[in-house]
C-alpha cells in the first residue's frame, strides 16, 4: 500500500498551500464555519430525498432504496487538465467505435495480429447476430463513460471503459443543481463550465443517429422499470429530453417497425435509447425468458428500421480483457499515440502472467473480466489472508475470467466529515456522446469518492459517494 | 397528440390510489369517533368499514374472529399497514407512489417531489403510530400530506390529456367510495322522520364525517338532519364535491376533454353520461322509494364497468 504522504492531493500543494483551481472556494465556502457547511450538507440530503434520486442495492434483502452520499466540497479541474481528459476520451471512444465496427465486419485488427482470435471467439460480449450489421454512421456506443483515476499532477489513467449502458449522468446533473441551490454565490465568482446542456445534446445525438431517411425521428428511452437501480436516471433523462419513457411491454412490432402503444393507437419509434442489457433486449434473439425486452426488435434493427443506442454487441470493446489492448487499438485505428494511458494489466488467461499474479496476489487488484460495479473483485492489500486464499482458488479455477492490476495511488480530494475536511480517494467518469460526425464530452462528469478513510472503492454499490465536478473556464 | 397507454393508466391509478387513501383516512376517523363515544355502536361501525371498504375477504384470511370481536388496536393495524390487507392505507399510498414513479415524465418536478416526500413521510408516520391515541393526529397529517400532492399538481400540471386521466382516477374512485359509504347506511338513511333520535344522529354524523361534510351540511336545507336530506346531499348535489352527481359530472367533463383532444367520442363517455343522469335531476325520495340499496348496488357495478371501459378505450393494457 502506498504511503499516504505520497498521494496526490488535488486541493493542496505538499507545503499545505491551496492549488490555484481550489482558490475559487476561498470566498463563500471555506470561509463558512464548519457548522454552516454541515447545515448545507443536511439540506443537500433533503433535496436529494425529495427528488427521489435513490438507488436499489443488489443483494440487499429488503431491496431498500438508499441515497448515494453526496459530498458538498466540489472537485475542481482547471482548463488545462480538462483539455487533456477531453482529447483523451474522444480519441479513445473514436478508436473503440472503430474497433467494434471492425470486429463485426472485416476484422482487420485480428488479421494484423494485434488482437488474438480466442479473445473474440470465446467472448460472450461478442454477438454473432451483429456480424455485418451497419449502424447509422458506424456508431456503436453513442453514450459512453470512461472511468479515470488520477495518480499525479499530469497523470490521468483510464481504469475502465463503459460502452454498454453507463449510468451516473443524472448525478452529474443533479449534483450541480444541488450546488447551485446551496451555494449560488460561489458560481458568480468561479467560472464553472455548464453541464446542463447534456440532455439536449443527448437528444440531438440520438436524433442524428436515426435510421437513414427519417427526418423528425421519434425517440424513446427504454427502461426495465421502476425497480431497476438506475430507474431514476431513466425517467430523469426522458423527462429532460422531452421523450417518452417506455417499458418493453409498451413497444411492439407493428407493420415491420417498432411502435409504442398510445391512447389512440400505435406510434412508430425511430430511435430507442435502451437502458436494458443486450441479453434482455429481444426474447426472440437472446434470452427467451426476458420480459423486459421487445420481441422482434433485433430483426427490425438489422433491417435498419430502428436505431438502438447503444448498439447491441458494443460491449465487446469494454471487456476488461480487451482493455489491456486499447493503447494498441488506438495506434492501429488512429495512427496516433494514446493521450491517456492504461493501468498496467496482467491477463490471467496467459500462463506466465497468471503465475506472476498468483505470486503477488496480496499486492494486486484482481477483477472479473465481465464484472462491474465493484462486485466480485479482490483488493489484495486490504483483504484478509483468508479472502486472498479464497480468491486464489477462484482464479485458478477460471484464469481467463480475470485480469490483475497494481494497486494505484489514487488522488484525493477533501470531503466534509464530522471532524471537518479530510482527504478521500476519488475517480472520474466523463460522459462522451458520439453521433455520426460529432463526438462531445460534457465538461465535468461524475466524481465518485470513497467515503471511508483510506478506502479505494468508490462504487456506489459499495458505499461510495459523489461530488459535483467543476471544470473551470480558464 | 396522444400519450402512452401505460402513462394514461399510471396517472389514472396514481390518482385513484391517492383518493382511496384520502377517503380511507376520513372513514377511519369518523368510525374512531363513534367508537370513542359509544363503544357498542363503534364495534358495529368497524364491521361496516370492513364490508364497505371491500376488505371482508382479506379480513377473513387475517383472523377467524369478527372485526367487532378483536381489540381496536388490531383493527387499526389491519386498516393502516397489516400485510394481510393489500388495500391498507400504507399499501394504497405505496401504490400511488409506484404509479407516480412509472409516470415520472408526465408529472411536474414539484408534483413528483411532493409524492416522494408524502410517501416516505406517510410510511414512517404509519410505522410510528402504535397508540390508538396517536391515530387522530396521524390521520390528519396523512391527509395534509396527500393534499400537498394535489396542491403541487393543481398549480403546476399542464391541462392536457395527462391531467384528464388523473382526474378520471380521482373522481371514479371518489364516486365509488361515496357509494360504498352511503350503501353501508341505507337503513338509517331511508327511514323517514326519525330526526332527533340519538342513534340516527350518530349514524348521520358518521356518514357526513366520512365525506368531510358534517359542517357543510349544516348550511344546506337549514341543516335538517333527516335521512332523505342527507341522501340527497351525498347522491344528487352538484355543489357537494364528494357526491355521486358531482363526481360523475367531473368524469363526464374529463372524458369530454379527451373526446375533444382525440376527436372521437368513446363508449366510456356515453356510460359516464348515463351514470350522471341516474344521479342528477332526481329527488332522493324517488331513489329511496325504489330501494336505495338496490340503486347503489347498481351504481357500484356501473362504476366498475365504466373503469374497465376507460381502460379499453384508452389502451391502458393492450
Amino acid at each position: 500500500m502506498t504511503e499516504e504522504s505520497s498521494l496526490f492531493d488535488e486541493m493542496l500543494h505538499p507545503d499545505g498551500s491551496t492549488r490555484r483551481a481550489y482558490q475559487a472556494l476561498q470566498n463563500g465556502f471555506f470561509d463558512d464555519s464548519d457548522l454552516t457547511l454541515k447545515k448545507r450538507a443536511v439540506e443537500a440530503e433533503t433535496l436529494f430525498r425529495r427528488t427521489g434520486i435513490v438507488f436499489n442495492v443488489y443483494g440487499d434483502a429488503e431491496g431498500q432504496e438508499r441515497l448515494i452520499p453526496f459530498d458538498i466540497v466540489p472537485r475542481i479541474l482547471d482548463a488545462a487538465e480538462w483539455d487533456v481528459i477531453e482529447r483523451g476520451v474522444i480519441q479513445r471512444i473514436g478508436a473503440l467505435n472503430q474497433l467494434v465496427h471492425d470486429l463485426y465486419h472485416d476484422r482487420e485488427i485480428v488479421a494484423a495480429g494485434i488482437l488474438p482470435v480466442p479473445l473474440l471467439a470465446r467472448n460472450e460480449a461478442f454477438l454473432p447476430q451483429m456480424i455485418g450489421v451497419e449502424p447509422p454512421g458506424g456508431i456503436y456506443s453513442h453514450i459512453a463513460g470512461i472511468d479515470l483515476v488520477r495518480t499525479g499532477a499530469d497523470e490521468f489513467v483510464v481504469l475502465e471503459d463503459n460502452l454498454r449502458t453507463p449510468s451516473g449522468v443524472s448525478y452529474m446533473l443533479e449534483n450541480r443543481e444541488t450546488m447551485l441551490h446551496l451555494f449560488p454565490q460561489l458560481f458568480e465568482e468561479a467560472q464553472v463550465r455548464r453541464v446542463h446542456d447534456y440532455a439536449q445534446q443527448l437528444r440531438r445525438c440520438l436524433a442524428a443517429s436515426a435510421p437513414e431517411g427519417v427526418e423528425d425521428p421519434t425517440i424513446c428511452v427504454l427502461t426495465p422499470g421502476i425497480y431497476n437501480s438506475a430507474y431514476f436516471e431513466h425517467a430523469f433523462l426522458a423527462d429532460e429530453m422531452g421523450v417518452e419513457l417506455v417499458e418493453g411491454r409498451d413497444l411492439q412490432l407493428h407493420n415491420g417497425r417498432i411502435a409504442m402503444r398510445t391512447t389512440t393507437g400505435f406510434e412508430t419509434v425511430d430511435v430507442i435509447y435502451r437502458r436494458i442489457d443486450d441479453s434482455f433486449l429481444d426474447p426472440m434473439t437472446f434470452l427467451p425468458e426476458s420480459v423486459v425486452g421487445v420481441a422482434g426488435v433485433m430483426d427490425v434493427y438489422r433491417a435498419g428500421r430502428v436505431t438502438l443506442a447503444n448498439a447491441p454487441g458494443a460491449g465487446i470493446a469494454d471487456d476488461k480483457a480487451v482493455y489491456s489492448y486499447v493503447p494498441d487499438i488506438i495506434r492501429f485505428y488512429c495512427d496516433e499515440e494514446p493521450i491517456l494511458s492504461n493501468v498496467e494489466t496482467w491477463r490471467c488467461s496467459e500462463p506466465d502472467q497468471l503465475a506472476w499474479v498468483l505470486e503477488n496476489l496480496s499486492e494486486l487488484v484482481v477483477k472479473e473480466v465481465h464484472g462491474s460495479g465493484g462486485y466480485g473483485m479482490l483488493i489484495g492489500p486490504t483483504s484478509s489472508a483468508a479472502e486472498v486464499e479464497a480468491f486464489r482458488a477462484k482464479l485458478i479455477a477460471n484464469p481467463g475470467g480475470y485480469i490483475a492490476q497494481p494497486t494505484l495511488a489514487l488522488s484525493t480530494v477533501p470531503i466534509l466529515t464530522e471532524a471537518g475536511l479530510a482527504p478521500r480517494h476519488v475517480d472520474l467518469r466523463p460522459f462522451v456522446l458520439s453521433s455520426p460526425g460529432l463526438t462531445q464530452v460534457t465538461p465535468g462528469g461524475l466524481t465518485r469518492v470513497a467515503m471511508v478513510e483510506g478506502s479505494l472503492v468508490v462504487n456506489s454499490s459499495q458505499g461510495g459517494g459523489t461530488k459535483d465536478t467543476w471544470v473551470l473556464q480558464s | 397528440m396522444s400519450v402512452l397507454g401505460a402513462t394514461a393508466s399510471g396517472l389514472y391509478w396514481m390518482f385513484r390510489n391517492l383518493e382511496r387513501s384520502d377517503s380511507a383516512t376520513r372513514v377511519i376517523e369518523a368510525t374512531l369517533r363513534v367508537s370513542f363515544t359509544d363503544a357498542e355502536l363503534g364495534r358495529m361501525e368497524w364491521e361496516s368499514i370492513i364490508t364497505s371498504s371491500g376488505l371482508r375477504e382479506y379480513w377473513n384470511q387475517h383472523s377467524s374472529a369478527m372485526p367487532s370481536e378483536v381489540p381496536t388496536a388490531e383493527l387499526i393495524n389491519f386498516l393502516l399497514s397489516n400485510p394481510d390487507n393489500p388495500s391498507s392505507l400504507l399499501a394504497t399510498i405505496t401504490s400511488a407512489h409506484a404509479n407516480a414513479r412509472r409516470v415520472r415524465t408526465a408529472l411536474s418536478r414539484e408534483t413528483a417531489e411532493a409524492i416522494n416526500s408524502t410517501a416516505s413521510q406517510a410510511a414512517s408516520l404509519i410505522r410510528d403510530t402504535q397508540e390508538l391515541a396517536d391515530l387522530p393526529e396521524t390521520l390528519a397529517t396523512l391527509r395534509r400530506l396527500l393534499a400537498q400532492v394535489h396542491g403541487a399538481h393543481a398549480v403546476t400540471a399542464m391541462r392536457n390529456e395527462n391531467f384528464s386521466f388523473g382526474r378520471l382516477g380521482t373522481f371514479i374512485e371518489r364516486a365509488d367510495a361515496t357509494a360504498r359509504i352511503v350503501s353501508a347506511k341505507t337503513v338509517a338513511l331511508s327511514a323517514e322522520s326519525q330526526a332527533g333520535l340519538q342513534l340516527e344522529n350518530l349514524h348521520f354524523d358518521t356518514v357526513l364525517r366520512s365525506v368531510a361534510a358534517h359542517r357543510a351540511f349544516r348550511w344546506v336545507d337549514s341543516g335538517t338532519m333527516t335521512g332523505p336530506a342527507i341522501a340527497d346531499f351525498l347522491l344528487c348535489s352538484l355543489r357537494m364535491p364528494r357526491s355521486l352527481a358531482y363526481s360523475f359530472h367531473k368524469v363526464v367533463e374529463n372524458l369530454g376533454h379527451l373526446s375533444d383532444d382525440y376527436g372521437t367520442v368513446q363508449p366510456s363517455a356515453e356510460l359516464a353520461l348515463a351514470l350522471l343522469d341516474k344521479c342528477s335531476n332526481r329527488a332522493s325520495s324517488d331513489l329511496i322509494d325504489e330501494g336505495l340499496h338496490l340503486f347503489l348496488d347498481g351504481i357500484m357495478q356501473d362504476i366498475n364497468e365504466l373503469g374497465l371501459q376507460i381502460s379499453t378505450d384508452y389502451r391502458f393494457d393492450r
